[in-house]
């Protein structure tokens, strides 16, 4: 019966509750500290670059007090896929499509399949780009609670709003998904238990059986969907009935504040960035 | 006639109307909520009830009839926020109107709608959340809480707006009895500092709270008066297939058995032991009969 507990594998997107420098940090300031790193990591192909930002990530999972084995037992459910296209570029990607500084080895060529050490490069740096990228976003929803998040992000987005984004309405639209994850998650145990007391076979399929996996899944996400869009139907009356007429002069409860420490952490993530993504030709290997 | 706070007058509505398939929900309804009143309306399922209950926040508009809201007609787009300011709604399924991730934030959804500022903002949700006594509970998300303790936030959303009217849309009949008692006495706490309380329900029991009862059939009033009036008519009850609430059942049923009037019929638990204790013979000294 455990396999009905689906959500549980998702470590993205948990708030856990905690008191560390990264978690007190404004959540504008993580998210920039987040996209500033994440742009170095894309596009850095060299071995060295790699380890190094593969240490800072590893470096700022310290300082936020959360456990690594936590965040990659997230990544547990996507393995298969990650091997297969593992294996994929390794077989297929033969010709040199990262720019380095080591000689091409040539290790196997056999009718399409071209393995070299440069294809290699590919497949290693991609592993550690999947896990530093896991790291960043779990850092972000980790430590900040989600709702902070989206406000944090409308903050953001409102100097946009005269080129015509809508700042609050994309917020809200964020709040009300988080808010009924847990009711549709529930509801999914529901239907889980409900199929199952029928005779379905849920969970029988394994991680390693998709087909048989995404045909259980079938008579939940069917009724899921319905479910979801009565529920949402009720909303919308609720949120008009509560005066809602979308996000023009609405106020907010929750202020943000953002402090010195969130100010000097920008600027050295901002200056590592800029110079991980201007040496990125320079590194030795 | 400013203690008048709604008033309907020779309301029609139908769902798809002017469609082929148009389907009469409302067929001629006045009536008017006073200031302060504990209005309880009740019918069977499809008497038109809940469509009732829409009209008077502006969810709904009249096919024919006119609904005002202090004075305001309902159907003039102009009104419509003010007149959802003025009359508060709650619905059935606490999950599908709280909007916030924690409880202090969605108190709030509806005051930043309204566009209040801070500090005044805080000072509502705090106000809100007193009054339903879940200010300790403030920074827990909603799925968190027990079902009643949800409905109560979703009360504190609508207290937020500082309404004078509070519509309940059968927003007890997905609770449990506890959390429904628990609902019922922050309406009745509500009712007694002046808010103007209209709930629709299909429990007598809830019903007799009310200082006036609306009985609903086929989008018609069948029959309007006191609980009092009102339960004591049972012909006309059976005919509209409600049942009295389970004290004035017992009530009947003993006056039918030996001949005793109960006069008022009590319609709930109190009233029944106060009246049974009238007609009680003491016990003999010593304790046992």
């Amino acid at each position: 019966m455990q396999d009905f507990a689906l959500l549980r594998h998702i470590t993205i997107g948990q708030y856990l509750p905690g008191d560390s420098f990264v978690h007190r940090m404004d959540p504008r300031a993580k998210i920039t500290v987040v996209l500033l790193l994440s742009l170095a990591l894309t596009v850095n192909t060299s071995y060295l670059a790699n380890i190094l930002l593969l240490a800072l990530c590893l470096g700022l999972i310290r300082a936020a007090g959360i456990s690594l084995r936590y965040v990659l037992s997230g990544v547990r459910p996507a393995l298969p896929f990650i091997i297969a296209l593992s294996l994929m570029q390794l077989a297929f990607y033969g010709n040199p499509s990262v720019t380095s500084r080591l000689p091409v080895i040539t290790f196997l060529r056999w009718g399409p399949i071209f393995i070299t050490s440069s294809g290699l490069q590919l497949v290693l740096v991609s592993l550690a780009r999947f896990v530093d990228l896991m790291i960043l976003a779990s850092i972000l929803t980790n430590t900040t609670p989600l709702a902070h998040l989206a406000y944090g992000l409308e903050d953001m987005l409102k100097p946009f709003g005269r080129l015509g984004v809508p700042a609050q309405e994309i917020s809200l639209i964020f709040i009300l998904a988080l808010r009924f994850v847990p009711i549709l998650a529930e509801q999914l145990e529901t239907l889980a238990k409900a199929q199952a007391s029928r005779g379905a076979d849920i969970g029988a399929g394994g991680r390693w059986r998709f087909w048989r996996t995404a045909r259980a899944m079938l008579v939940l996400i069917v009724p899921l969907f319905l479910d979801a869009f009565r529920r949402a139907e009720e909303l919308i009356v609720a949120m008009e009935a509560r005066c809602y007429a979308g996000g023009r002069g609405r106020t907010r409860l929750v202020q943000l504040r953002m402090g010195w420490a969130d100010g000097i952490a920008i600027l050295i993530c901002a200056l590592l960035a800029v110079g991980f993504i201007w040496f990125r030709k320079s590194f030795p290997f | 006639m400013d203690d008048i706070l709604i008033r309907v007058e020779d309301l029609h509505f139908a769902y798809r109307a002017g469609e082929p398939d148009a389907v009469p929900a409302l067929n001629g309804i006045s009536l008017t909520i006073r200031r302060g009143e504990y209005v309880a309306i009740v019918g069977h399922n499809g008497s038109g009830k809940s469509t009732l209950a829409r009209h008077f926040n502006a969810l709904l508009l009249p096919t024919r009839g006119k609904v005002y809201v202090q004075d305001m007609d309902t159907s003039d787009p102009r009104h419509t926020l003010d007149i959802r300011r003025i009359v508060g709604m709650v619905f059935q399924d606490p999950d599908n109107q709280i909007v916030g991730t924690l409880v202090e934030e969605d108190v709030a959804f509806g005051p930043e709608n309204l566009g209040v500022p801070q500090p005044a903002l805080a000072q509502r949700v705090e106000k809100a959340l007193q009054a339903v006594g879940l200010w300790e509970l403030r920074h827990r998300p909603p799925h968190l809480l027990s079902g009643g303790q949800r409905q109560r936030v979703a009360i504190a959303g609508v207290l937020a707006m500082e309404p004078a009217c509070l519509v309940l849309d059968e927003a007890t009949s997905m609770l449990d009895p506890a959390s429904r008692a628990e609902v019922l006495q922050v309406v009745r706490r509500l009712h007694t500092a002046g808010t103007t309380i209209i709930a629709i329900t299909h429990f007598m029991e809830e019903a007799a709270l009310a200082e006036r009862i609306i009985v609903l059939a086929g989008g018609k009033i069948a029959l309007e008066g006191s609980p009092q009036e009102v339960f004591s008519q049972r012909e006309r009850l059976r005919e509209l297939r409600l049942v009295p609430p389970t004290p004035a059942q017992l009530a009947e049923a003993v006056q039918a058995r030996s001949g005793v009037a109960f006069s008022p019929l009590p319609l709930t638990r109190e009233a029944l032991v106060e009246a049974v204790h009238a007609h009680a013979v003491p016990l003999p000294a010593g304790g046992r009969p």
